[in-house]
């Protein structure tokens, strides 16, 4: 388990602490993995308002469409007409540049970078990140890609407009639609600097996790934060570089005049030479190559703190650590199976339709696991309602909503009515628009003491969160019912066609939640900024968590830990051990007696220590030994 | 702390609430007429508008990059009425408000938004200041939190009945094709499961919270696992998803199997922003096509040398015999569209290269389909028609890219389909015949003919 990493790199580190250090190379260009964590969590939130206020907009657009929206010129300009109507182009781009923003710059950027850097170091016993140098350089690219993103949205001809999903030949032809023009390159050279920082997080990542682990501490000794942010890591690696080609062979088929997603298609429509033999849905495979892991990119993370979040603060061990690890393995290797559900209409092969119809069904199974565990969890425990918990809760909620009108999306037959509607819209809003986003909200409200070394402000977080999931709930529930009736997704207006002008008054209902949810966030804003500046200290561990992280030192140190770094003894959830002194056992204490070595086995049981938990068959049930017996076999014994 | 600052943030409070009223009251007074009214103008923009006569205009309709962003003057289908307003305001409508004084109104009312905000911060800080003064918390969150979850999951569980309920009026009715049926079972049976599913869940993930709120004296029970418990909701999931999985696919493989033979096919043609259709005539055949054809007389692209073409009849409608199969081939012009017929339980990506298709058939007229919807309450029940919309976006005015369906007895049919008149015939009419409402205008060059090329299809 590479111990001897260990050692070297300790050695390493004495040598770090005779840097000086300037403000730059602390704050701007630094190499510390904290820093950089806080780096990419300002810029998600950034970038996260900049999205949020985008949709205000467009949601003013759908709730009011026959209002005069002149009152935005001063924001919008020439985007307004005179006749106060948003040009639809515009609406579009605005469409599109909020998908971008919050799947990728939000959700995961905002989301993976910023805890991911924060937690794996703490969180496995290492001094750093393998590579901080890479780590520093992962966050300035995704500094440079949302520069160059916020700068397509000043563009004369507007930003990218053919949707986050940009199928060619809309965003392959600049006279297509304005936003096909000079905002459509823009936005390829932005996600290729993104795929980038992407992929050089994600090694970092890996390495880390890997190699870097302290003594004592086995995989099955990791936390599921760690476990989920290797996972998604690895789902990044192996996704991104599709989307990298895709989107090159984007710019080909803009720029250059090649043929890779176009066929059929005049010189006039080209604005050059005649287009043949090529294919549109060949972008949206490679796309979806991307696409759908990418999901679970955003999701696993989310799901890693949520079951830190709520072990803790029930007091009581995760609920099957083991299958949770088994679950997170199997969506992670399923998500890679099942992007053709994008393109169930697409006209694709139907038997190929059946293959993503089973894969995606499947993929239901795990995420019920998950969901089983974590209500096992709470069964019985000793519940504290932090704003982190209710924020963790809520994400439990809207997962459970969300996924199961997965299974209506899933099913290609029932695909066929719902796919490209507000039902879909709905869908993915709840699954990553709050599910995922209340586990970053919760993630920030779990550790910002670790993070500023001072406590938020609770009562604040309670009313943004009693806020947030009655608007989030508002807003996106009602959608499914549209999406049934059929109202299609990314229309600039409903009222222009009688058969869906009935929808109007739900419209403005969706609005007016909309602008509530997006003015409870300055509440949130207000809390982070303020307790950043003036909080009240925090002590080393607030929580009582038993993870690495609560025992480094409160002020921040280059290197993590100030000695030798802390040994690791048992799992991260002895929490309430019948007979232990406290309710809680940090992974760093010692069984009484002798050092156990690391061993998936005992570590997973953690004998010692106040004498495990209540089984007292003489053979454990566990699975192996349910089939060894159902096959006549010996069964282990305890 | 003393009484002093309390009171002075009580005064603060006050003010800002008071400010916000009194500018919020006649802000939403003055809002609200101005909003009737700019309704009630641009219902009469609207009306004029779908009295223009729709004559066809041939021509690209793509727009330039750079261009100042209008829309444009010619769509095909349906009427743009927002578009119209940009590109042509009526001079009365000036009249609405959108002045100076309309957008300062807006931003106001933004503003008494934040401020909002601002006192519930403020508020916020008095509950505390109160509890210190008080001597203990003003409010013991450790209480409320759980109460207000029980609460929330209540009113959440309540609501999403009541929402399914007061919505199901909108929902589609029953399928207007044969296919649907199964669709439509297959959706009913997985609302079970996910409706069952959905209940208890939500009601034990915000009732435990309450439950086992906290309490400092005691303990968590602790209990790591149990393997059997993990079976065991594992294989039932994993029954219920393959039961929906047979059944999805059972359906599916009967919607995407080849067209039944005997199935009339008809063409039907997308562009940014409008669709066409085109009959196979008394041939029973669609003439070939060619994409390198495509122009502002001919375009479809259809390849006029072809004598399987000549009787073929393009129209602005579709119209389709009930009970009978039908078979739709799809081709886009420029960029991806998708046929959309929600009522028909069909949808289908339009690709341009790539020829797709979706057969049904129709089995409730358009006259039947009305007193259904007048039955549900729907408004306007006696003029619905069916309607094709485009589902993937596809430029500007994607909102508005329909066209119209009717599904008629076989004799309305009939009747329908002999009053057109063949493309081809009409295009080499010895003078073009005023206003013909849905074939192309301008005579085919006799040039055209000459072309040889690769015939595609």
């Amino acid at each position: 388990m590479s111990h001897d990493t260990h050692t070297a790199h300790d050695a390493h580190a004495e040598e770090h602490h005779h840097h000086e250090e300037t403000f730059i190379s602390k704050y701007v260009f630094s190499m510390d993995h904290k820093m950089i964590g806080k780096q990419f969590l300002f810029t998600g939130i950034l970038m996260g308002v900049i999205g949020m206020v985008l949709s205000m907009i467009f949601r003013v657009q759908l709730g009011w469409p026959e209002a005069n929206m002149s009152f935005l010129k001063p924001v919008l300009g020439g985007w307004i007409n005179d006749t106060g109507k948003l040009d639809p182009s515009f609406y579009m781009g605005m469409v599109t540049i909020h998908g971008t923003i919050m799947v990728f710059f939000v959700l995961t950027a905002g989301l993976s970078g910023t805890f991911s850097n924060l937690l794996i170091p703490l969180q496995c016993g290492a001094r750093d990140m393998a590579s901080p140098f890479v780590n520093m350089l992962s966050y300035w690219f995704f500094f440079m890609s949302s520069v160059v993103m916020m700068i397509s949205l000043f563009l004369s001809t507007g930003p990218a407009a053919p949707g986050w999903t940009i199928y060619p030949p809309l965003s392959a032809l600049p006279k297509a639609m304005p936003g096909s023009g000079l905002g459509m390159t823009l936005w390829l050279v932005s996600m290729i600097l993104f795929i980038g920082s992407a992929l050089m997080g994600g090694m970092n990542y890996i390495v880390t996790v890997l190699n870097m682990r302290t003594k004592g501490m086995s995989m099955t000794r990791l936390p599921l934060t760690i476990w989920s942010f290797f996972l998604t890591a690895v789902l990044g690696l192996l996704s991104f570089p599709v989307l990298l080609g895709g989107c090159l062979l984007l710019l080909f088929d803009r720029s250059f005049g090649t043929m890779f997603y176009l066929s059929d298609i005049p010189a006039e429509l080209t604005g050059g030479i005649e287009r043949l033999g090529g294919s549109p849905i060949l972008f949206q495979h490679l796309f979806w190559f991307l696409g759908h892991p990418e999901v679970y990119i955003i999701l696993l993370p989310a799901l890693g703190l949520t079951s830190e979040i709520i072990a803790t603060n029930s007091r009581k061990p995760i609920f099957g650590y083991r299958a949770m690890i088994m679950s997170l393995l199997g969506i992670a290797f399923l998500s890679f199976i099942v992007w053709g559900h994008h393109m169930f209409v697409t006209g694709m092969n139907p038997f190929l339709g059946s293959v993503f119809v089973l894969a995606t069904l499947i993929i239901a199974v795990p995420s019920a696991i998950k969901v089983f565990n974590y209500l096992a969890t709470l069964w019985r425990g000793n519940i504290r309602l932090t704003p982190a918990m209710c924020f963790a809760i809520g994400l439990v909620s809207f997962f459970i909503s969300g996924g199961l009108t997965g299974l209506y999306l899933g099913n290609a037959a029932l695909d066929i009515n719902l796919h490209d509607t507000y039902f879909v819209v709905a869908h993915f809003h709840i699954v990553m628009g709050t599910a995922a986003i209340f586990g970053m909200l919760a993630g920030i409200y779990h550790w910002f003491p670790k993070m500023y070394r001072k406590r938020m402000n609770d009562k604040l977080g309670y009313l943004h969160f009693w806020l947030t999931i009655l608007a989030a709930y508002g807003v996106f529930f009602p959608m499914h019912f549209m999406g049934l009736a059929g109202v299609p997704r990314r229309y600039y207006a409903f009222n222009l066609l009688e058969e869906f002008d009935v929808w109007t008054d739900l419209n403005v209902f969706i609005s007016v939640a909309a602008i509530i949810g997006g003015f409870a966030q300055l509440i949130f804003l207000y809390n982070f900024f303020s307790s950043v500046l003036k909080g009240r200290p925090t002590e080393q561990n607030p929580w009582g968590s038993t993870t690495l992280e609560w025992t480094a030192p409160i002020k921040h140190i280059h290197g993590n830990w100030e000695g030798d770094i802390p040994t690791v003894y048992r799992w991260p959830y002895d929490y309430s051990v019948p007979g232990a002194e406290h309710d809680f056992i940090p992974q760093n204490v010692p069984h009484e007696g002798d050092l156990i070595e690391p061993n998936d086995h005992q570590s997973y049981r953690s004998p010692g220590g106040g004498g495990g938990h209540t089984d007292t068959h003489e053979v454990h049930f566990s699975v192996p030994n349910f089939f060894k017996k159902l096959f006549g076999l010996k069964p282990a014994t305890a | 702390m003393t009484l002093k600052p309390l009171l002075s943030r009580l005064l603060v409070v006050l003010m800002i609430s008071m400010a916000g009223i009194a500018l919020a009251a006649p802000t939403q007074k003055h809002d609200a007429k101005a909003d009737a009214k700019a309704a009630k103008t641009e219902a009469n923009e609207s009306g004029k508008a779908m009295e223009m006569p729709k004559a066809e205009v041939p021509g690209e309709v793509l727009l330039a990059p750079g261009a100042d962003v209008k829309f444009p003057d010619e769509s095909p289908s349906g009427g743009s009425d927002v578009a119209t307003e940009a590109v042509d305001p009526n001079p009365n409508s000036k009249k609405e408000e959108g002045g100076p004084m309309h957008s300062a109104i807006k931003w106001i009312l933004f503003i008494v938004l934040i401020l909002f905000v601002g006192v519930l911060l403020q508020l916020n800080n008095v509950i505390g200041l109160l509890g210190e003064v008080s001597g203990k918390a003003a409010v013991n969150w450790g209480k409320w939190n759980p109460r207000i979850m029980l609460i929330f999951m209540l009113g959440f569980l309540f609501a999403t009945i009541w929402e399914m309920d007061h919505d199901s009026q909108w929902f589609l009715p029953e399928s207007a094709a044969e296919h649907g049926k199964d669709i439509d079972y297959m959706f009913d049976m997985t609302t079970w499961f996910i409706l069952i599913v959905f209940f208890i869940t939500q009601f034990a993930l915000f009732y435990f919270p309450y439950k086992y709120r906290h309490n400092p004296e005691k303990r968590a029970y602790f209990y790591a696992h149990n393997d059997k418990l993990e079976i065991i909701w594992t294989v039932i999931p994993a029954i219920a998803l393959a039961v929906m999985i047979t059944g999805g696919l059972k359906v599916w493989n009967a919607i995407t199997a080849p067209p039944p033979p005997g199935t009339q096919n008809i063409e039907v043609y997308a562009f940014q922003f409008g669709w066409k259709a085109r009959y196979p005539g008394v041939d029973k055949e669609l003439g070939k096509h060619n994409f390198r054809l495509i122009n502002g007389e001919n375009d479809l692209g259809v390849d006029w040398t072809d004598g399987k073409s000549h009787d073929d009849i393009i129209t602005q409608e579709i119209h389709l015999p009930v009970n009978v199969l039908v078979n739709f081939k799809y081709r886009a012009k420029d960029v991806i569209h998708s046929a959309y017929m929600p009522y028909f339980r069909s949808q289908i990506n339009v690709v341009p290269g790539v020829p797709t298709n979706f057969w049904l058939k129709p089995t409730i007229t358009t006259s039947e389909m009305r007193e259904i919807l007048q039955k549900k309450g729907r408004k306007n029940a006696a003029v619905w028609d069916y309607y094709m919309f485009c589902n993937k976006i596809c430029g500007s005015a994607h909102y508005n890219m329909k066209i119209k369906m009717v599904v008629e007895t076989q004799a309305e049919y009939d009747k329908w389909l002999n009053a057109q008149k063949a493309t081809y015939v009409s295009m080499n009419e010895p003078e073009a015949p005023a206003a013909p409402a849905e074939t192309t205008p301008a005579p085919a060059d006799s040039t055209k003919k000459d072309k040889k090329i690769a015939l595609l299809n």
